[in-house]
């Protein structure tokens, strides 16, 4: 949707256009153009937010696909498809992805596209910020693959933690996963 | 990787404060603001608040063990308390900031369907902020086991408590909301009502275990994790894919199947029920969490087949789900503007919206402008040849400037993207934040590089 232009225009404002330019001029304004790199650089929040929103919910089917795991090894007493060290980094991952990467994320990104159009303005403050959440999602997925080989989710791991003299406490907050 | 999640949540929040606080349509004045948008600003306050103290607890962690500091480490004079303060400091809260938006999506779907405004608009409110300065004081309720003294522990008992009456309130609100108006059953209501019926089983158990003696029998076994699923996925992930059926329509300009989201409805409920009930039986049966097997002789088999096969009739429930996202964003009937004549401003332009999303900005003259209005009034005066915004203030919304909004630009990206990879490498060693912060330099000055726009104009 290019508009002819003839030079570029000084101060031109809506209350001067009727609906059809107006329009066209702002298209031309606010527009992402195709392809990669003006899809990585949008600063339109709504591209940005679905994008967020999709991702999200990728995550929530990767952990509801450990929860299935961790269901299929309880359904029988004393079975043998997952073991001990396995189900810990299957239930620290299963809640830590649920929690970190699913449901805060998905919440921001429903706000990120959502808020701007209900308060009835064109953008959201500062969209550039927009890009740290999505650009911080795929290596987080990455590191996300990673403790099911070796464990170096930064939580209570060692096992010295577990355990204060006198008292029989598991810690509230860490995931008791087996060190690597 | 937590800390990743960290650093854009806080952004996200920053950006929302500032959208809702400056950008608001001239006329919205506080208290016409959609109760979505104020679940979104009591939310990102809770989320500047509360994600400070868990990256401090994720940075002293990663210290304790790459460069040999000893917060955690009570051998050496360190505090393993101190993490499960820190944790939980932001740990509650936490399950606000994902609770309460879900509460914002509630309320907007049942004015919806009801086609009424929610009753009580204040209480609304009102019940959004204390919840927001309420989850604050609650974090030591996870913490009942871990030999606090005495008249701490009443003291969380009692806030504990306390966060239910803002909670029922809003519920009695929405069911007076239901009563009083002519609900509509479509999908995205039906996912309230079950959000309604699961909250508040979820609700009942936490009024349990917010009780010192109970939680001391209950601590670390199923029945907590059947209440915590109670509440997170019944109090945010019902609304949620309530609100995903309520607005695909305009993220799509497609409607979703109501006969296909009769039956995601209708798995997920029952499988969730199914799946999550039976814990808490097991949990009082003594089964307890975090275990990855047990013995034949326990009584919690037959329990645990049960949960097992109900899982699969919630992973259905699922994948209808998305087998009816990925049909209607083809095939879906077309939606229009608005499809379910609701009174809020993103149905005030097409669906899905064009880039610039409003064509004038809207004169806002009550808290539900598409009910009051046939023909919006609007504002003029903004420029068109360059990204311009409308600035008004806080209170009353009324305009005060003209505000450019930066042009794309990749290096956002690229700041992004350093900041990974310093995250990640510093798992490995500290020296990765010496040498990291170059490229993270590079890219923020590439970013904020003036580029001689003027800022904003009155």
């Amino acid at each position: 949707m290019m508009v002819d232009d003839d030079g570029p225009s000084r101060d031109l404002r809506d209350s001067a256009l009727d609906s059809v330019d107006l329009d066209l001029h702002l298209a031309s304004t606010w527009r992402t153009d195709g392809g990669l790199w003006a899809a990585l650089s949008t600063v339109d929040h709504k591209i940005v937010g679905r994008r967020y929103i999709i991702t999200a919910f990728v995550f929530l089917f990767l952990g509801g696909i450990l929860s299935l795991l961790m269901r299929l090894q309880l359904s029988q007493p004393e079975a043998r498809f997952i073991g001990p060290d396995r189900y810990n980094q299957i239930f620290t991952m299963h809640g830590t992805n649920m929690m970190f990467l699913f449901a805060v994320p998905v919440m921001e990104a429903m706000a990120v596209y959502l808020v701007p159009l209900m308060v009835g303005t064109r953008n959201i403050a500062f969209p550039a910020s927009m890009h740290f959440p999505t650009g911080c999602f795929l290596p987080a997925e990455s590191c996300c693959g990673w403790p099911l080989r070796s464990t170096p989710v930064p939580m209570l791991a060692g096992s010295h933690m577990c355990r204060l003299p006198g008292r029989n406490m598991a810690p509230a907050s860490g995931p008791i996963s087996g060190r690597r | 990787m937590i800390t990743f999640t960290e650093i854009s949540a806080l952004c996200v929040a920053v950006e929302l404060v500032v959208t809702i606080f400056k950008q608001r349509a001239p006329g919205m004045s506080l208290d016409r603001i959609p109760l979505f948008v104020w679940s979104m600003l009591v939310t990102s306050f809770l989320v500047i608040l509360a994600m400070p103290a868990i990256m401090i607890a994720s940075t002293s962690l990663i210290l304790d063990r790459l460069v040999g500091t000893h917060f955690f480490n009570p051998a050496e004079g360190g505090d393993v308390l101190l993490w499960q303060h820190l944790f939980w400091f932001f740990g509650h809260p936490e399950v606000y900031i994902i609770f309460l938006p879900a509460v914002g999506m509630v309320s907007t779907i049942v004015a919806t369907f009801t086609g009424r405004p929610v009753f009580g608009y204040l209480a609304m409110v009102m019940a959004l902020i204390s919840t927001g300065v309420l989850a604050f004081g609650l974090w030591v309720h996870h913490m009942f086991v871990a030999g606090l003294p005495r008249l701490g522990e009443s003291f969380f008992t009692a806030s504990s408590m306390v966060i239910a009456v803002p909670a029922g309130l809003q519920i009695f609100c929405w069911l007076a909301t239901l009563w009083m108006g002519r609900p509509v059953f479509k999908t995205p209501l039906l996912f309230v009502i079950g959000f309604v019926v699961t909250f508040v089983v979820g609700g009942l158990t936490g009024v349990m275990v917010a009780s010192v003696p109970f939680d001391t029998q209950v601590h670390d076994t199923y029945f907590v994790v059947a209440h915590f699923h109670y509440v997170l996925v019944g109090g945010a992930v019902f609304p949620l894919l309530g609100a995903i059926y309520y607005w695909f329509p305009k993220f799509t300009g497609r409607m979703m199947s109501e006969t296909l989201g009769r039956w995601v409805f209708a798995l997920i409920f029952a499988g969730f029920h199914l799946s999550f009930f039976p814990m808490h039986i097991l949990g009082l049966a003594g089964m307890p969490r975090r275990v990855y097997t047990y013995q034949p002789e326990l009584p919690w088999a037959g329990l645990n087949m049960m949960v097992s096969l109900s899982a699969l009739v919630l992973a259905s429930g699922f994948l209808l789900f998305v087998i009816d996202v990925f049909r209607s964003a083809r095939n879906g009937a077309f939606a229009g503007p608005n499809p379910w004549g609701a009174a809020t401003l993103e149905w005030a332009t097409a669906s899905p919206p064009p880039c610039y999303n409003f064509r004038r900005i809207p004169l806002v003259r009550s808290g539900e402008p598409l009910w009051i209005d046939d023909e919006l009034t609007v504002a003029a005066g903004l420029r068109v040849d360059r990204r311009e915004l409308l600035v008004t203030s806080v209170i009353a919304a009324i305009p005060e400037a003209r505000e450019s909004s930066p042009p794309r630009s990749i290096w956002p990206l690229w700041a992004a993207v350093a900041t990974s990879l310093v995250l990640i490498w510093s798992i490995f060693t500290p020296w990765a934040v010496v040498w990291g912060s170059i490229p993270v330099a590079i890219a923020l000055t590439a970013w904020f590089w003036p580029n001689g726009a003027p800022e904003e104009e009155t």
